[in-house]
């Protein structure tokens, strides 16, 4: 057994007080001084040995409620015996490989694959073992098995991903998996053991009693790494406006280092900026004043010169500089309020560029909806037969088309 | 203040001097009696006085009426034959206080000074014997000037100590005093009645009148106990677990039973039994002890 907050055993001091109290009444009996005995006859039953009698159950009593609250609060945590060590009992080894992107980097995954195989051959015969893997999300790559070629060729089978880990994902798993609360379960967690993939709460780590972890960690505290965290700037370019690119480098290495970042769009590298990224610490890289090509444009953003982890050197974006999106707006509303609304809604959205034409269903009908990205009908309750075929075919071939129910739609009754 | 008001215990309990006590507890009596004790039959003329209803007609001076057409009572000192001894039980029972203001034995001491204040004025030899488990202090009774003062001091440095033992005072007395006389006894008389008057039955034979002051408490008479208590004896220190039941039922009868037995056993040897409740005024006591003296003269 052990003890969370052991100082708050001090607290058993506080004893003292209904012990120190149940001596001064000892000592101070109740007597009451009288001029003679003469006439007095003594009690046949004593109620003084009685009162003696209950004043030391109170007694045990408070002191016992005491000391229970003390050890209530110095939290007290009982551990099971170890059973997983009985050989007679078989295992369960519940092999957890980290597959996550900074399993990528240097030899990290050779020598997890080989801390996973180690640990396989080293099972005893009656011993099972199973394989997971952690990125994106956990997965059971094996069933329960003493099959070691099987675990050895899953193995084999296992890449890094480019998603993160979370170890509050992997103990929830290996709650679900554990069979019995009699069988032993090792879990071998085979990670590079990353701040990031801490959970919010330290009891979502705590693995259940019968378990048991044994940490592998195939990391170095000397690595260092240098990455692209994140690229902001205006991707939608609307008119003449020009492209703004704000990359964040983050270094985790005790050193300073003097970076580049490459701006490359459609292959062609467009600038590169240089500058210090401090040690554990950013550095911002500002692109601007460069034109970008009309349509979709692909920008590469490549740090150099390269580390080991070279997956996080490298971002992509996309820069949309198309015109804006067409969108017919059909209304019967003459005052057209409702499109107005409509556009400043979609102008909100910094996202995309919206260019809204706004007609009456009349005047629709002599448009070809297929000039317009999106058609919408606001509360339009009729339409020509023409014209619905005319949408139904636009939408066949891949249009959209947003229809809003109003006053009109509603009085005209349920839609067809 | 009313004469009552000032034979209250409690009222003398503020009074420091023994003497003042005696004095204001004598006069309150005196000027509350019809008819004077002091003056008597004797050749010492004392004073004349104005004859009020009541007075007896023979004590008229008819020569001064005859003179002036007025009646006057013509009063001379009484004469005194006698002593009287006071025995005062100054054991630890006696420093009981229950519900009354004081102590018995202060109760006692107001009641000893009042006798010997009294006994003087009426020109009586008067003696002092305090006794607990043994004689602590004797004065012989004398009348001779500042006899008073000293039986005064005696009685106001008594305090409440040690067990009681009534057979040595008594045994003192027939020592010392072989005269004829009063005999005032004041105590708790926690003691077997056969016992006291063992002690006493000599004194009788030999011709004292004995007068005895049973001093309680009413705390004494009914106890105030509402639940099992320990009770220590005063005396002994002995200790006794006591139910409420038994001290409400049972021991005020035993109590009442003492004093009955205590009462006749003294009037068998011809002397007199006084009860005394110290939350009560003094001059029951007084009066008692006059007229016994009256009786007796």
């Amino acid at each position: 057994m052990t003890l969370l907050s052991p100082w708050f055993l001090l607290g058993a001091l506080g004893v003292g007080l209904p012990l120190w109290l149940h001596l001064l009444q000892r000592e101070n009996p109740v007597r009451l001084p009288f001029a003679s005995l003469m006439f007095f006859e003594k009690r046949t039953q004593s109620t003084l040995l009685q009162r003696q009698f209950r004043y030391l159950l109170l007694l045990a009593a408070r002191l016992a409620l005491i000391a229970l609250l003390v050890f209530a609060f110095a939290k007290p945590i009982w551990e099971r015996p170890p059973t997983t060590v009985l050989s007679d009992i078989p295992s369960l080894h519940l092999i957890v490989l980290d597959t996550s992107m900074s399993m990528r980097f240097g030899d990290r995954w050779n020598r997890a694959v080989e801390s996973a195989r180690e640990i396989v051959n080293g099972m005893d015969a009656q011993d099972q073992g199973q394989i997971l893997s952690t990125g994106p999300s956990v997965s059971v790559v094996t069933n329960p098995t003493r099959e070691k070629a099987e675990l050895l060729a899953a193995l084999e089978a296992l890449k890094p991903t480019s998603s993160r880990n979370s170890y509050g994902d992997v103990v929830e798993a290996v709650r679900s998996l554990i069979p019995n609360p009699d069988t032993p379960v090792e879990v071998h967690l085979i990670s590079d053991f990353q701040n990031a993939a801490m959970p919010g709460r330290f009891s979502d780590v705590a693995l259940p009693t019968v378990a048991q972890l044994d940490p592998v960690d195939v990391g170095s505290p000397d690595d260092e790494n240098w990455a692209i965290e994140s690229v902001k700037g205006s991707l939608r370019l609307v008119g003449q406006e020009k492209p703004r690119l704000e990359v964040t480098v983050a270094g985790f290495a005790p050193e300073p280092a003097q970076k580049t970042v490459s701006l490359e769009i459609n292959g062609q590298t467009i600038a590169s900026k240089s500058q210090e990224v401090p040690a554990m610490g950013r550095a911002s890289f500002l692109f601007e004043d460069f034109d970008a090509p009309a349509g979709f444009s692909r920008a590469k953003l490549t740090l150099s010169p390269s580390d080991d982890l070279a997956d996080d050197d490298v971002r992509l974006v996309a820069l949309d500089n198309s015109d804006p999106d067409p969108i017919l707006f059909v209304t019967n509303d003459r005052r057209r309020r409702d499109a107005l609304y409509y556009e400043s809604a979609l102008n909100a959205s910094k996202a995309a560029v919206f260019k809204v034409k706004t007609s009456s269903p009349g005047e629709a009908e002599r448009l070809d909806p297929d000039d317009y990205a999106l058609v919408t009908l606001s509360d339009v309750a009729q339409l020509s037969a023409g014209y619905e075929q005319t949408l139904m075919d636009y939408v066949r071939s891949g249009g959209s088309v947003l229809i809003t129910v109003g006053p009109e739609t509603a009085a005209r009754g349920p839609c067809r | 203040m009313a004469i009552q008001q000032l034979l209250d215990p409690a009222v003398l309990g503020r009074l420091t001097s023994m003497e003042l006590v005696a004095r204001t507890v004598v006069d309150g009596v005196l000027t509350g009696l019809h008819r004077s004790p002091f003056f008597g039959f004797s050749l010492d003329f004392a004073e004349y006085r104005p004859y009020v209803q009541g007075d007896d007609p023979r004590f008229v001076d008819w020569n001064v009426f005859s003179r002036t057409e007025r009646t006057y009572i013509k009063r001379y000192l009484g004469e005194t034959n006698t002593h009287l001894v006071i025995l005062l039980d100054t054991s630890a029972s006696m420093g009981f206080k229950g519900r009354a203001p004081q102590t018995k034995l202060q109760y006692a001491k107001y009641l000893a000074s009042s006798l010997a204040y009294l006994s003087t004025r009426q020109h009586d030899a008067t003696g002092l014997i305090c006794f607990d488990a043994a004689v602590n202090d004797y004065r012989h009774p004398s009348t001779r000037p500042g006899h008073l003062q000293s039986i005064l001091h005696t009685i106001d440095q008594a305090e409440a100590s040690k067990v009681t033992n009534l057979e040595l005072p008594f045994d003192h007395f027939r020592q010392y005093v072989s005269k004829r006389g009063l005999v005032a006894v004041i105590s708790d008389f926690y003691y077997d009645p056969e016992t006291v008057v063992k002690g006493v039955r000599p004194l009788a034979f030999q011709g004292h009148e004995m007068m005895f002051f049973q001093i309680l408490d009413p705390a004494e008479i009914q106890p105030d106990i509402s639940e099992a208590t320990v009770l220590e004896d005063m005396e002994t220190g002995d200790l006794l677990e006591v139910s409420s039941d038994f001290a409400k039922r049972e021991y005020p009868e035993r109590m009442r039973a003492h004093m009955e037995n205590l009462k006749k056993t003294v009037q068998g040897i011809g002397g007199d039994y006084v009860l005394l409740d110290t939350s009560r005024p003094l001059d029951l006591a007084l009066r008692e002890y006059l007229l016994f003296r009256q009786r007796r003269r």
